[in-house]
């Protein structure tokens, strides 16, 4: 039953991928049967990553080309772009979370009661989910952290607030607990019993509200107090955050009055659970990694959690890096009062003059042997020449192999086929330009050409967060991506 | 101690002769002040009078006022800030002579705010003046009594705020504090844990009233904090603490160094909130001008921070806010024009918030607060039919809090409230059964309130004010 279940539902966030429109309808409709079928979150489906395989012939290719899903630092996949990210050093991530970079060993010592909270601001396809990857890898062990990763792509993408996403990282840190519990640790019940009790009474006083005007009361039973039944009550608790969109508000307006409280039995748990850890040589602390935040639906949403939401935010005392969408890195000094926020560009593979960042061609091209087999290229000449039009976003460049595979006859991607595909892309994306961005990308190219620093305000914001524009370093290199200078539109407007 | 008695017996022996005289009068409450003008007018009915504000008249209306009065008393109130005015001060000094020809009395009010010197400040400022001096009186009360009967006679009650911690009632909240004791105990140097048990302890303890051992247990965590938004935040709740006490002195000096810590890390969120306690507690001890110079600065930061970021609904409501404590600062003063501009500003921003977001129980509460301040105000002004409108669109609203949270202490309080003023208004009108009713209920709440929280002095207080009431109406 499940099985199909979930068939239908993998197959509507497909056809829902790219089409705003059709998300907003169905993500309640995807909630719902998650929720009435009881099957596991659907972000569990693309990251089933067995059959995500190395390309040996031509029709795989569609396949291992596939950007939707993350790959985590052990799948044969990944490639370690850190190293070639212009100025961004994952080494300063490591020394933020006071970790030692060459050894992944945590400092618990330093600045004990004051937490690290991190936001990492990089655009859409820049690889920000698997660079994260690589890092839960690297500090998921007993001299670090207990990683609790929480894509947020699981809640209401449409209809979401910080009390939502609190909520699941508790979940998800209960859950994480949970499996562990019966080998490793064992909480005091008057700890889980304190907490779940508080859980309790904030969902009857949402009932009594939704009682009054007819609704549909959640269901909670009063469970012995253990983590599973804790673990039950917050799943439900977040399945209704995700569910009916009034008995939603409800539930949030209660846990939103009563905030203080909130935060302090949360910091309780955590705090708790950080001594639980060490004394059973699991880890230091928890570091929760929020991703996802750039799948909402609107930016209306994102700014409301990372801006107005930030005092929440800062009241939870737990280690946490936050993937931040780039639109708000505008906001980057309001948030470094009480944060660190890290920049995180694409892979730089050219300079500002124009010239090829040979380095960063070579973790491309190993980026794509890894998802390819050689022999399926006419020549390197072909990989090279498709990684340039990438621009260093390695989700660009995988859908300008996409699209060359398409255009590809029988045996091989070649040259041919990348331009027919390049050509076929390039007209596509010109379709978002408006005549008033023509002037901007004029000017950018012509700051290029004399090596100047092109200033971004709100002009800019728009072409950077449709990837008409690319940017490297801190964000004061600037491009056009490569693809859009193929348009016809861009060569008769610009280039001549 | 109170000098009132003692000290306006002799005054009004002085001026039952009609000459000028030049008169001091220092107080400690600007109730002081109240009573000296309700006493002028009961002893000497026949004499008129005129009032001026020292600290925003200039000369020429000063004395153009001084000679149209002919003769009476002329009351001029904050007379310290006169004194930093170097257009005033030296051309009254001068015109000493001329002013002495009106058998006017000027009685010079001095707020608690000014110098201790402040007869000094005039010798040397004012030497013509001073050297006519017929009198200098030191008004003093005693604050804690005052705070208390404002609190009784109910002319201004704040709201309670109870956690959701350990539960709804004393023993259930007693029943947290004992676990989270027996979990310090067992963790005693995990300095995260001890920081977040220590915080939840000393929010449980001022739930059940035990304000003490919160601040005790406030002072632990101040020990530990490193961090000075936490320290800002901490004294305000020790500050709080201390209010809720009576310890009115004790909260103004840790309420100002919680100020001072927000402006030294700029933190101007946290620097209005304790602008507005530092305005609040001064209000409470009777300092109402320099309440308003507190009120007036919280309300021109909450302005600025409103305008920087229009999108963040927490400073439009500190912006609402603000102009409520305006309000009530203006009425207390007797501005009671004044105070209705300022609430309808409050009820305005409420309104919008309100709209704009229904659900949020915060604005809803304040709504109902600016509509019941709306209802007192124009209660005093005479505007009875509009008071009552007031009165009954902030019951609804706080009923409907009631109903959609029962076990909420606040708003059961919050509720009770409103029961009384309208109970207040009734007694006024003489609609004694209506008055009757709404105590009633009041009572019926409190009763309720004391009994599962019997250490918290407020709910005691308040039932035995309504208790008394009800007496009164037999």
């Amino acid at each position: 039953m499940n099985g199909n279940v979930l068939k239908v539902a993998d197959t509507l966030q497909s056809i829902v991928k790219n089409n705003s429109f059709f998300l907003l309808i169905t993500q309640r409709l995807i909630n719902f049967i998650q929720n009435t079928f009881k099957i596991p979150n659907f972000s569990m489906i693309n990251q089933d990553l067995e059959n995500y395989k190395k390309a040996n012939t031509l029709e795989e290719v569609d396949n291992a080309v596939r950007f939707d899903v993350p790959v985590p630092a052990d799948h044969e996949f990944f490639t370690d772009f850190s190293d070639v990210r212009g100025d961004f050093e994952d080494r300063m991530i490591y020394k933020h979370l006071n970790v030692n970079p060459k050894t992944y060993i945590y400092n618990s010592k330093v600045n004990k009661s004051n937490k690290t909270l991190l936001f990492l601001a990089g655009m859409r396809g820049s690889g920000k989910t698997s660079e994260l990857a690589k890092i839960t890898q690297k500090l998921n062990h007993k001299e670090a952290f207990f990683c609790v990763t929480c894509n947020i792509d699981e809640l209401d993408l449409n209809d979401m607030e910080y009390m939502d996403i609190l909520i699941f990282q508790i979940e998800k840190l209960v859950e994480q607990l949970d499996k562990l519990e019966k080998k490793r640790i064992i909480l005091e019940p008057s700890v889980i019993a304190s907490l779940q009790k508080w859980f309790t009474e904030r969902v009857e006083e949402a009932n009594k509200m939704i009682k009054r005007e007819g609704g549909l009361e959640l269901e909670i039973q009063a469970g012995t107090p253990k983590l599973f039944s804790f673990l039950s009550l917050t799943s439900k608790v977040k399945a209704n955050l995700t569910g009916s969109k009034e008995n939603a508000q409800k539930l949030r307006t209660v846990f939103k009055n009563n905030f203080s409280d909130f935060a302090l039995k949360a910091n309780e748990f955590i705090a708790y659970v950080n001594i639980l850890l060490k004394n059973n040589d699991i880890a230091n602390e928890i570091l929760f990694v929020v991703d996802g935040l750039e799948k909402t639906t609107n930016k209306e949403i994102r700014k409301k959690i990372v801006v107005e939401e930030s005092g929440r935010i800062r009241q939870i005392k737990v280690n946490t890096i936050f993937t931040l969408p780039i639109e708000l890195m505008s906001e980057g000094r309001r948030l470094e009062a009480f944060s660190t926020v890290s920049s995180f560009p694409f892979v730089k593979i050219r300079e500002r003059n124009g010239e090829v960042v040979e380095e960063a061609i070579q973790k491309f091209i190993e980026f794509t042997y890894k998802r390819i087999d050689k022999n399926l290229f006419d020549s390197e000449e072909t990989v090279r020449e498709a990684i340039l039009m990438g621009g260093g976003s390695p989700r660009e460049y995988l859908r300008v192999l996409e699209y060359a595979n398409i255009h590809a006859d029988e045996e091989k991607i070649d040259g041919e086929a990348l331009q027919k595909g390049i050509k076929k892309l390039a007209a596509q994306t010109a379709q978002y330009l408006k005549s008033e961005d023509i002037e901007l990308l004029k000017i950018l190219k012509k700051n290029n050409e004399d090596n100047k620093i092109t200033l971004a305000d709100d002009k800019w914001q728009d072409l950077i967060e449709k990837l008409i524009i690319l940017e490297y370093n801190d964000g004061t290199y600037k491009r056009v991506n490569p693809i859009v200078e193929q348009s016809e539109i861009y060569k008769q407007e610009i280039e001549n | 101690m109170d000098t009132y008695k003692e000290e306006s017996k002799l005054l009004f022996k002085l001026l039952r002769t009609k000459a000028f005289r030049f008169i001091t009068i220092k107080y400690n409450h600007y109730s002081l002040v109240e009573k000296i003008k309700d006493d002028l007018k009961e002893y000497f009915p026949e004499r008129k009078s005129k009032e001026i504000d020292g600290s925003k008249t200039d000369y020429r209306s000063l004395v153009d006022s001084y000679y149209e009065l002919e003769s009476g008393f002329f009351l001029i109130e904050n007379f310290d800030k006169l004194l930093e005015n170097t257009e005033i001060y030296p051309a009254l000094n001068q015109r000493r002579d001329k002013l002495a020809k009106y058998p006017i009395a000027i009685i010079a009010f001095i707020s608690p705010s000014a110098p201790k010197l402040y007869a000094r400040e005039i010798m040397e400022k004012m030497p013509d003046l001073w050297s006519f001096r017929s009198f200098m009186l030191d008004l003093e009360k005693d604050i804690q009594a005052q705070e208390k009967q404002t609190q009784f006679s109910n002319n201004q009650k704040d709201t309670i705020s109870i956690s959701s911690l350990g539960g709804n009632t004393a023993t259930e909240k007693q029943q947290e504090i004992k676990r989270l004791e027996k979990l310090f105990a067992e963790n005693p140097n995990d300095i995260p844990l001890k920081e977040v048990i220590l915080s939840q302890l000393a929010t449980l303890y001022t739930d059940i009233g035990e304000y003490e051992k919160s601040n005790e247990l406030i002072d632990k965590l101040l020990e530990i904090n490193t961090d000075k938004e936490n320290e800002a935040k901490l004294l305000i709740d020790k500050g709080d603490n201390y209010k809720a006490i009576g310890n009115l002195e004790k909260s103004l000096v840790v309420f100002k160094k919680s100020l001072e810590i927000s402006r030294e890390i700029e933190d101007k969120t946290r620097e209005g909130i304790a602008l507005e306690r530092v305005g609040e507690t001064n209000q409470k001890l009777g300092n109402l001008q320099l309440a308003l110079e507190f009120f007036e600065k919280y309300n021109e930061l909450e302005k600025q921070l409103h305008k920087e970021f229009p999108n963040t609904v927490e400073f439009k409501n500190l912006l609402a806010i603000s102009y409520s404590k305006l309000g009530e600062t203006n009425q207390k003063l007797g501005n009671l024009q004044l105070a209705l501009e300022f609430f309808e500003k409050r009820k305005e921003l409420g309104e919008q918030l309100y709209h704009e977001f229904p659900t949020n129980v915060n604005f809803k509460n304040g709504l109902a607060i600016s509509y019941s301040k709306l209802g007192q105000t124009n209660q005093k002004l005479g505007n009875l039919q509009l008071a009552l409108e007031f009165f009954e669109k902030d019951l609804e609203l706080q009923e409907q809090l009631y109903h959609e949270f029962p076990t909420n202490v606040n708003f059961k309080n919050g509720l009770a409230i409103s029961y009384e003023k309208l109970g207040s208004y009734f007694k006024t009108i003489k609609d004694i059964e209506k008055a009757k009713n709404y105590y009633l209920k009041a009572r019926n709440h409190y009763v309720e309130l004391t009994e599962k929280f019997s250490n918290y002095a407020e709910f005691q207080r308040n039932l035995n004010w309504v208790e008394n009431q009800l007496k009164q109406l037999q």
